[in-house]
């Protein structure tokens, strides 16, 4: 007859530590062992080591264990099971002679706990145990030790070993409870893409001197204990150190700001120096990483805010973090995106000994971030990563998440059945790349939203275009032709031409047909009451675009924004500030240390390990990494000769009236949506509006479908001839002969020189 | 029936010696209250010492005076403490002499084991425990010496007069132990046992 399966009820409390499991005679005697005879239960978290008695009552059917010594099962992994017979298996049990074990101490119980050694022998005296077996001590009993885990045992044995009085026990290893905690949690690793080199430093920081300490000993060498990581935010800071954390097996103790202050006076200060000393003490078992999220908050300049409990407690941190020598191996990991805000005692070898700088990701980091993202997500094979990852400009991790998860969210509409066989396609990454924005752009300035323009949408200007196409598309969309040339892009371009010919909506194209980030930046946004504010406006759209490559900063009207320093006459007006602004924005020295993208040393080192499709990849990136400005005026004169000269605004493109075969382009791109009756010669028209600019021609052919509508009431139904004829009458051109020879006169002396 | 009555008889000595050491322990248990009030009630001088401004009474005059206090303070804390020792060493004699006894019990039945059917083992009556339960009271029994010996020696141990105000509440902390403890469990052992023995 088949057993029948036993019910797993919870122990009595009487049973509690006492390592017995209560069966009914029935499952005793099936199972033919003897009273007090050890038995391994096999459960799916673990097993169980216990010893046979009969239930007080003697019913069949249940079980009842006390998971004294089991495999790390907790008292909640043993509720609602049924057990088949099958699972309890009788073990054959010798007395110990020996026994290494390793002692978990309660929290808070000191380190050097006196009679640590007695009380473990006691507490082990009469029990069953089996190597990697875990004795864990009830709350029952007040003593220091909570778990006891069995390294290894004396005769060597599978099987249950009784530890007597006799037995000698060793304990080979004491450690707190937090530490046995992060050893036997589970140890899943966080994935993290596109930080690799960084990851491999800081990972190498915590793990190294326990690796090997005596040979850091010996060298004298005091390893370098402190990380400063500087990012915007959501690179994955803070991902990045748990992850490290994790896979060197450290302790993570994480100190932030609101958990610190204390309402007392002091008591700030006592919070941070217990906080160090307890990763002090973690730091004797194992690596040890003490996380200061947002230094930012926690030590400012001091001085600047005269509050003085706030520089107390800097100072207190400061000492604390010289005080972190080479006896502790802890290493301090601290993250801000705001390191200009932090007091600069701080920034010292000996306090943070490196500066880690994590910038917006770059196209390879995008690439390999998005890939981790859908390894686990059910996505389609017409997806191409690279094109995502060159669509998401501007995007870090914590935004090509949510653009993950939004794309996801598409797809979960889109199949309204509750199918498992969803599949997320390219269509709801595009979706829900219109709904997600880089977070770096939610707080930017002047970025713009336009609508789309095609280059088709502008008539004649043809050679105009071109160079346009030629200036900022092809570099962008082309970069390899121009590196097998030997060709440096320009860093900008200067549109000039008389008012209304379209010198803006020559931007918006060029904006549109190269997909990078567009910011746009007038004298609205520039011009500020405060001394020094727009200066500052103006870097920060730079330091933007340089985030966001690649990207293209309009500055429309540039003569009003900067003017020139040759025809001011006060020289130090706002406007002469921010042209040195501008200049040194172009043609600087160099970058800002804090604003290092990717990895410097990516191609110089490992180019020849690369496949070809990932060597293009990454020689896109370098040459991608530019912005270009675009600058348009209508006064070509008034702007200073500094800025025009090649390395800043190297093209100069001249954007002239439209001629007869323009005018007839544009017309015919202004009637499109204006019904025509058959006597209308566009030509004709062209023929007549010389001298009228694009914006003028619009408003003609505007006025001419109003007339129509005026003369025939409103149930007109075509624009005649005549009325186009009519309104010219009324509409005069904007553009007069002298302006035109103007900016003919400057052209012919931009030729000849 | 053979191993049955060996069984017995093995147990009948047990229970008796048992006996007589539950009285040893519980009469050194008794003897460390008093110790331990004497230790508080001292504790208690030593802190009015120090608070004392010596200067501003007339026994300021003797420089020597407080120093020599505190070492005649500390002398009788030692002592005291010492004596604590003595108790704690007759605890743990009656704890090692009922384990050692428990463990021949159980390692005659273990012996003895194949001879004995289950029936025969977990058979009671209305008013006679079964072997079993008998076995399992005296299992609880030497877990109580031993686990009562462990915090008592804990306790003990970290007495210093380092922390007086520790010390002043030793009282209380043993009352906590005892009430723990209770006599409890190892009367219903004995009970248990005993009634098995007048059964067989």
């Amino acid at each position: 007859m088949e057993p029948a399966p036993l019910k797993l009820l919870p122990p009595d409390p009487g049973d509690e530590g006492t390592q017995r499991c209560r069966l009914g005679p029935a499952a005793l005697s099936s199972l033919g062992v003897r009273l007090g005879a050890p038995l391994r239960i096999s459960l799916p978290a673990g097993c169980c080591l216990c010893t046979a008695w009969p239930r007080p009552d003697l019913a069949d059917g249940y079980v009842q264990a006390d998971p004294a010594c089991s495999t790390g099962l907790t008292a909640a992994e043993l509720r609602g099971l049924t057990l088949s017979p099958g699972l309890l298996q009788p073990l054959s049990s010798r007395r110990l002679r020996g026994a290494a074990v390793r002692a978990v101490l309660r929290g808070g119980a000191p380190r050097r706990a006196a009679g640590l050694q007695e009380a473990v022998r006691d507490l082990l005296t009469n029990v069953y145990v089996s190597p990697h077996y875990v004795v864990t001590v009830g709350p029952n009993v007040r003593a220091p030790v909570l778990h006891v885990e069995i390294l290894s045992v004396d005769p060597v044995t599978e099987e249950a070993g009784l530890i007597t009085p006799q037995t000698s026990v060793t304990i080979k290893e004491v450690i707190t409870l937090e530490r046995y905690r992060l050893l036997t949690e589970d140890t899943a690793k966080i994935p993290v893409a596109g930080l690799d080199d960084v990851g491999e430093s800081l990972k190498e920081m915590v793990d190294l001197p326990f690796r090997f300490p005596r040979t850091f000993k010996k060298l004298g060498l005091s390893v370098p204990n402190g990380v400063l990581l500087v990012g915007p935010p959501g690179v994955g800071k803070t991902l990045l150190v748990k992850a490290v954390a994790r896979e060197a097996g450290a302790y993570l103790l994480c100190i932030s700001g609101p958990a610190l202050y204390g309402s007392r006076p002091g008591e700030s200060e006592e919070n941070l120096r217990s906080v160090f000393e307890k990763g002090r003490e973690m730091s004797c078992e194992g690596p040890t990483v003490l996380f200061i999220d947002e230094i930012d908050a926690l030590c400012p300049k001091r001085g600047s805010s005269n509050s003085a409990p706030e520089d107390r407690l800097v100072a207190q941190l400061l000492t604390l973090l010289d005080g972190v020598g080479r006896k502790d191996r802890m290493v301090v990991v601290a993250a801000t995106n705001r390191p200009d805000a932090l007091d600069p005692a701080l920034r010292r070898p000996g306090r943070f000994d490196r500066e880690v700088i994590i910038g917006t990701p770059t196209l390879t980091q995008r690439r390999s971030i998005l890939q981790m993202l859908t390894c686990s997500m059910p996505i389609s094979t017409d997806i191409d990563l690279v094109k995502l990852a060159e669509m998401t400009t501007g995007y870090v991790g914590a935004d090509l998440t949510a653009l993950c998860r939004e794309a996801a969210m598409q797809a979960v509409f889109h199949s309204s059945l509750d199918s498992a066989e969803v599949l997320i396609n390219m269509a709801d990454f595009q979706e829900a790349f219109k709904k997600i924005q880089p977070s770096s752009f939610r707080s930017a300035i002047g970025l713009k939203e336009c609508k789309p323009i095609t280059w088709e949408q502008i008539g004649g200007l043809e050679d105009v275009k071109l160079k346009l196409k030629q200036s900022v598309e092809w570099p962008m969309k082309f970069p390899q032709a121009f590196a097998r040339m030997g060709l440096a892009r320009p860093k900008g371009v200067l549109l000039y031409g008389p008012s209304g010919c379209a010198k803006t909506t020559l931007v918006k194209a060029v904006a549109t047909s190269c997909h990078c980030s567009f910011l746009s930046v007038s004298g609205a946004e520039l011009f500020s009451p405060y001394v020094g504010d727009s200066e500052k406006i103006l870097s920060q759209v730079f330091r933007q675009a340089r985030a966001n490559t690649p990207a293209i900063i309009f500055l429309d009207e540039i003569d009003s924004i900067l003017g020139s320093r040759s025809h001011s006459k006060s020289g130090h007006g706002v406007s002469e500030r921010v042209l040195s602004v501008l200049l040194n924005e172009l043609d600087g020295v160099g970058l800002k240390v804090t604003e290092r993208r990717g990895n410097k040393l990516q191609l110089e080192g490992r180019c020849e390990e690369l496949s070809d499709e990932e060597r293009q990849l990454e020689f896109q990136e370098t040459l991608s990494r530019d912005f270009m400005v675009v600058a348009a005026t209508n006064r070509p004169d008034m702007l200073d000769d500094a800025l025009l000269r090649p390395g800043r605004l190297d093209r100069v493109i001249y954007v002239p009236p439209p001629d007869l075969k323009g005018r007839l382009s544009i017309l015919k791109i202004c009637t499109e949506k204006i019904p025509l009756d058959t006597d209308v010669s566009l030509q004709d028209i062209a023929a007549l509006t010389d001298l009228f600019s694009g914006a003028d021609i619009e408003n003609l052919c505007k006025e001419a479908a109003l007339l129509a509508l005026q003369e025939n009431g409103l149930e007109a139904t075509a624009v005649k001839h005549g009325h186009f004829v009519k309104s010219l009458e009324t509409v005069k051109p904007s553009l007069s002969m002298k302006d035109l020879e103007f900016y003919e006169k400057i052209y012919s002396q931009e030729l000849t020189t | 029936m053979a191993a049955m009555a060996a069984m017995v008889e093995a147990l009948r000595e047990w229970a008796v010696a048992a006996a007589r050491r539950d009285a040893a322990w519980r009469a050194a248990v008794a003897a460390c209250a008093p110790l331990l009030a004497s230790l508080a009630g001292l504790a208690a001088q030593m802190r009015a010492a120090q608070r004392l401004a010596w200067d501003g009474t007339p026994l300021g005059a003797f420089s020597e005076l407080r120093e020599r206090l505190w070492r005649k303070q500390r002398g009788a804390a030692e002592a005291l403490l010492e004596e604590l020792c003595e108790r704690r060493e007759e605890l743990r004699a009656v704890r090692d002499a009922v384990g050692a006894g428990a463990a021949a019990v159980l390692r005659l039945y273990e012996e003895r084991a194949a001879e004995l059917s289950l029936t025969e083992v977990l058979r009671r009556g209305p008013r006679c425990p079964s072997l079993a339960d008998a076995l399992e009271g005296l299992q609880d029994v030497e877990r109580y010496y031993r686990h009562m010996y462990l915090e008592i020696r804990l306790f003990l141990l970290l007495i210093s007069c380092d922390s007086l105000a520790d010390m002043e509440a030793l009282q209380q902390a043993w009352e906590r132990i005892l009430e723990r403890y209770g006599e409890e469990t190892v009367q219903d052992a004995f009970l248990k046992i005993s009634l098995f023995l007048d059964n067989q």
